[in-house]
């Protein structure tokens, strides 16, 4: 056959998928999601990793979600102020109900909210910090928050203990803040089913608050590594490779690496200040992470990347240890951690690494830890509290929370940039993680550092 | 004396038995031991000389196959004209180990390495070998350090010149699990320096180095024990091969057990035959000892059992003959007690009633004579004449049967002592047969006589009254009729001279006291027949014995020696 007659008969053969593609979304459909990492967590939690979001996302909704401009509706149709700024009263859509059936109220929204003010999630301090009462309850100094009260069965009204811009909603849009019914039902776009073998199963919620999704079953299935994951691509037995290939790009996070100041060898400033420098970022960069861009701050969303912030001086300190554990995120790419290992090795220690899942390695017992900073919320000054969490350097002042963006985006960078003078946070790149899609499927998106597929359709029948 | 338990000759056998046979055993599965485990030893080192032997041999053929590759690769690169292109060619080869290095030692591009672009080659190198380097090499989100086999040559990089390419292999656990797999030994590398050994996964070397890197020998490793050699590379390294003496041993050991399990075996045989042997041995002679025990005790029927046709058998006929023999001489002897208190009874019984017999019979006499033809009154019509007469007369003729009771055991009491002469006992009994003829009217005599009886030293005249007074009670026996055998026999180097009649017998009451004097069963017997009898045989050396004849009847015999025949004459009935 002649190349002109093969592409004829190819073309021929994919017309039909182009043109139902071009009839737009259809009801029905399975979808094969490959992931890696091991079983994710299902209950409202922060999220870690982009196997951790996807699923949290699948299951779970929140009042509001992070838009470019500021929170956008969610299960919360629309928010008002009060007159003096310091209230703000959340209506929810009506006839909103959870996955077992039952009405989901501004009861509902309410106690989700109280649980979120006392998890781990970074928004939740920061939250909790700007509510009336809220400090003290999520101390549990106290067993109530009156900065958060159900005013009838569909709105609710936050009280503020200054005034604050639609901004300070923003925290409500963690996976940590979606909304739960009392039995622990939640009201996501999927319901989770009981799969057989290794498999999530999930099926579509026909009263979510945006509608069916157009897919009748999506099965994720985990895969250890990225070079199976990619594997299984390949063959065809996965439709979506979330967080491997080329494909859909995230949001931007930030490899970050983190040394631990309060023990050898890292307790030396300048140490940590010639690991800084020695560090080649256009390498790294180049070399080891296709897609990625050197980096120098801690906030992904930063106009530009900023410079070092920590300078070394003359030859660096002999290190006081030999040897050090280096805690890496096991959803990068392996050639970060190497090049890392090659700059520990350089200095002269020796690096043993400890591969952990993406939400273990902030809180890994290592001295140095790799990861991809994916803020929780995509905020710059909550981005920038999260990031002060990871070693417990403080929060940022209240004021920060009521500025314009404008005014909030300069504090912010003023404030990483303080983060960094410590040399214990090293921004090295800015890094996309991918989702690679088989032609057939359509509609998947990545909000934030989340794979939404609540949207998703197959052109196959 | 303390009296020995029976068995004890067994026991004394048995040992001796099982310690002649043991020591041949023992030694005999020593040396069989001893030569096996030699021959394992010989195989074993040749096998492990030659595993080292092999090791070394596979790195030099890989280091020259490396230098070979590496200098191509040098040569092509070198030719390159950039950057890209010279990586495009890299990127195609297949060494396991391939890097360049510019002149400063920093990585311009590593195949296995490729995290460590721009940085300073820290690869360490070992003391008296050039192509083996331990090299950072990737693994999974790390890296670790990694024996290689490398080659380097000068090349140029993009024009640059003063660059070097250096590629090989790894010198690591896929390597020595290739190794192990040829050789079917345990080998692997040991840096001595850094205490770190380069073998196949799950080997049982890690178990025990480094304790034990200092010298050969047979060391413990996961329940297996390893014989191990080692030879050194350059001064930092050494190959070290270790055969498993797994399956040495199990042979050895199933070597030894069938060494041991035959010589078990074969003292088991040894050891029951003894027992066998033992037995057979100690029986006789302990059943012959307990015979001799109830002799001594008095019990002269006492018989040992004879076992056999041998020495012991032979010993136990010779007792039981000793006891046989005990047993007529005690016989004999008491018969010839009695007898000789029977007589000297009758002697003086016979002397104190003859001395008044005589004058009482004188005075009777004397008492007739007076009084004879004188007539006599007679009171009350008595005839006083014919009283005293038969008085008289009544008195002299008791006094005449007193006289001949006194005479016969006065005849007892002086029996002659016997003039021994050879004397056919066939013809002795035919010449009493004959006597007796008129007297056995109605009753069969039948005679039966040994031809080869030889004769017997004897008095034929008292045995012509002894054997007379066996037939007379005899015929008397049978006053009815009957049939009398007389027979003569050898039994036992003794000639038998029997009488058996088929009368009514004699009960056992009876029979204890027929031979004492003057018990008789007949009315106006003196008692002495049979005791004359008894007497006669004892003087002759022999016996009475009286039995029940088969059926019926009773069976006198009277028991002589048979004098041994001289010597050079053989005796056929002996």
């Amino acid at each position: 056959m002649t190349r002109r007659r093969a592409a004829l008969v190819a073309v021929l053969l994919a017309a039909p998928l182009v043109v139902r593609a071009a009839l737009g979304p259809r009801y029905g459909g399975e979808l094969r999601i490959g992931a890696l990492g091991s079983t994710p967590p299902t209950d409202a939690r922060p999220a870690f990793g982009p196997t951790a979001r996807l699923v949290l996302g699948m299951i779970h909704e929140t009042l509001l979600r992070p838009g470019p401009d500021g929170p956008v509706a969610a299960l919360a149709a629309s928010w008002t102020p009060g007159a003096d700024g310091k209230e703000w009263t959340l209506t929810l859509h009506p006839h909103l109900e959870f996955h077992d059936g039952t009405s989901l109220t501004a009861a509902d929204a309410t106690r989700s909210i109280r649980r979120f003010l006392r998890s781990e999630s970074p928004a939740a301090a920061v939250l909790a910090d700007s509510l009336d009462g809220g400090t003290a309850f999520r101390a549990g100094q106290a067993t109530d928050v009156p900065g958060v009260e159900a005013i009838d069965t569909s709105e609710l009204r936050l009280r503020f203990r200054a005034p604050v811009s639609a901004w300070s909603l923003l925290p409500l849009a963690s996976p940590a803040a979606a909304i739960v019914s009392e039995k622990g039902s939640a009201c996501g776009p999927f319901v989770p089913r009981v799969g057989t073998g290794d498999d999530l199963l999930f099926t579509p919620f026909s009263a979510h608050v945006a509608g069916r999704p157009f897919l009748d079953r999506v099965a994720i299935r985990l895969v250890p590594e990225a070079r199976r994951l990619m594997a299984e691509r390949r063959l065809g037995r996965i439709d979506l490779a979330v967080g491997g290939g080329s494909g859909l790009l995230h949001a931007p996070g930030v490899l970050l690496l983190t040394l631990d100041a309060s023990r050898p060898p890292f307790d030396v400033k300048e140490l940590r200040a010639a690991f800084s420098a020695a560090i080649d970022r256009e390498s790294m960069a180049l070399r080891m992470l296709p897609g990625a861009e050197p980096w120098h701050r801690l906030l992904p969303m930063a106009d530009s990347p900023g410079h070092a912030g920590l300078t070394a001086n003359g030859a660096p300190p002999r290190p006081t240890a030999t040897s050090v554990v280096l805690a890496v995120d096991r959803t990068l790419p392996p050639l970060a951690s190497q090049r890392i290992v090659a700059h520990l090795a350089d200095l002269g220690l020796e690096a043993n690494v400890r591969a952990v899942e993406p939400g273990e390695v902030r809180r890994a017992a290592a001295e140095v830890r790799l990861m991809l900073f994916e803020p929780e919320i995509q905020e710059p000054v909550l981005t920038v509290h999260e990031a002060a969490s990871l070693f417990e350097a403080g929060g940022v002042p209240p004021a920060a929370f009521e500025a314009d963006p404008a005014a909030r985006h300069a504090m912010a960078l003023e404030l990483e940039e303080r983060l960094r003078a410590n040399g214990t946070l090293i921004p090295l790149a800015r890094f996309s993680r991918s989702t690679e899609a088989a032609p057939h499927v359509h509609g998947t998106r990545a909000e934030a550092y989340t794979l939404r597929v609540e949207d998703t359709w197959t052109a196959v029948p | 004396m303390t009296e020995r338990r029976p068995g004890s000759l067994r026991l004394k056998l048995l040992a001796a038995f099982v310690l002649l046979s043991t020591p041949p055993l023992v030694i005999l599965a020593g040396a069989v031991i001893i030569l096996v485990d030699r021959a394992f030893d010989a195989a074993l080192d040749q096998r492990l000389t030659q595993g080292i032997a092999a090791a070394k041999g596979r790195i030099d053929d890989l280091t020259r196959r490396a230098a070979t590759e590496v200098d191509v690769i040098a040569e092509t690169l070198a030719a390159e004209p950039s950057a890209e292109s010279g990586t495009l060619y890299l990127t195609k080869q297949r060494l396991e180990v391939l890097e360049v290095l510019d002149a400063d030692n920093r990585v311009l591009w590593s195949a296995h390495w490729t995290a460590g672009y721009g940085l300073l080659d820290r690869d360490q190198t070992f003391a008296g070998v050039d192509h083996i380097r331990l090299e950072k090499a990737a693994q999974d989100f790390g890296a670790a350090d990694r024996l290689t086999l490398t080659a380097t040559r000068p090349s140029a990089w993009a024009g640059r010149r003063g660059v070097k390419v250096r590629g090989g292999y790894f010198l690591d656990e896929g390597f020595w699990d290739e190794m192990h797999g040829l050789m079917g030994l345990e080998v692997g590398l040991w840096d001595k320096t850094r205490k770190r050994l380069v073998t196949r996964p799950g080997s049982p070397l890690r178990d025990w180095l480094p304790a034990a890197a200092r010298r050969d020998g047979v060391l413990p490793s996961q329940g297996a024990s390893h014989r191990l050699v080692s030879q050194p590379l350059g001064t930092e390294l050494a190959v070290y091969v270790a055969a498993p003496l797994g399956e040495w041993d199990t042979l050895s050991l199933q070597v030894r057990g069938l060494s041991l399990g035959i010589a078990a075996v074969s003292l088991a045989i040894a050891v029951a035959l003894a027992l066998t042997l033992a037995r057979r041995i100690a029986r006789p002679a302990g059943a012959l000892a307990d015979a001799a025990r109830r002799v001594a005790a008095g019990d002269l029927d006492a018989q040992a059992p004879v076992l056999g046709d041998d020495e012991l058998a032979g010993l136990a006929r010779a007792f039981n003959q000793m006891t046989s023999d005990l047993r007529t001489a005690q016989e004999r002897l008491v018969q010839a007690e009695r007898v000789a208190a029977w007589r000297e009874i009758a002697r003086r019984l016979a002397h104190e009633l003859k001395n008044p017999i005589f004058p009482i019979a004188l005075s009777m006499e004397t008492v007739q004579r007076a009084f004879a033809g004188v007539p006599l009154p007679a009171p009350s019509g008595t005839d006083l004449g014919r009283l005293l007469r038969e008085s008289t007369q009544t008195t002299l003729d008791e006094l005449r049967r007193l006289q001949r009771v006194v005479d016969e055991f006065s005849a007892f009491a002086r029996m002659p002592q016997p003039q021994m002469r050879p004397t056919d006992l066939g013809a002795l009994l035919r010449e009493v047969a004959s006597l007796y003829q008129a007297r056995a009217a109605g009753i069969e005599v039948r005679i039966d006589t040994d031809p080869e009886l030889p004769a017997v030293s004897a008095d034929p005249d008292l045995l012509v009254r002894a054997v007379s007074n066996l037939v007379a009670n005899a015929l008397e026996a049978m006053s009815d009729g009957g049939t009398l055998l007389l027979r003569t026999l050898r039994r036992d180097g003794t000639a038998l001279i029997e009488v058996e009649d088929n009368g009514p017998g004699i009960s056992e009451e009876q029979k204890a006291r027929l031979f004492v004097p003057y018990f008789t069963t007949k009315p106006g017997g003196t008692g002495l027949g049979l005791a004359i009898v008894q007497g006669i045989a004892s003087d002759h050396g022999g016996r009475v014995e009286v039995r029940p004849a088969p059926g019926r009847g009773t069976v006198f015999a009277l028991l002589l020696p048979v004098p041994a025949p001289p010597d050079g004459v053989r005796d056929s009935r002996s």
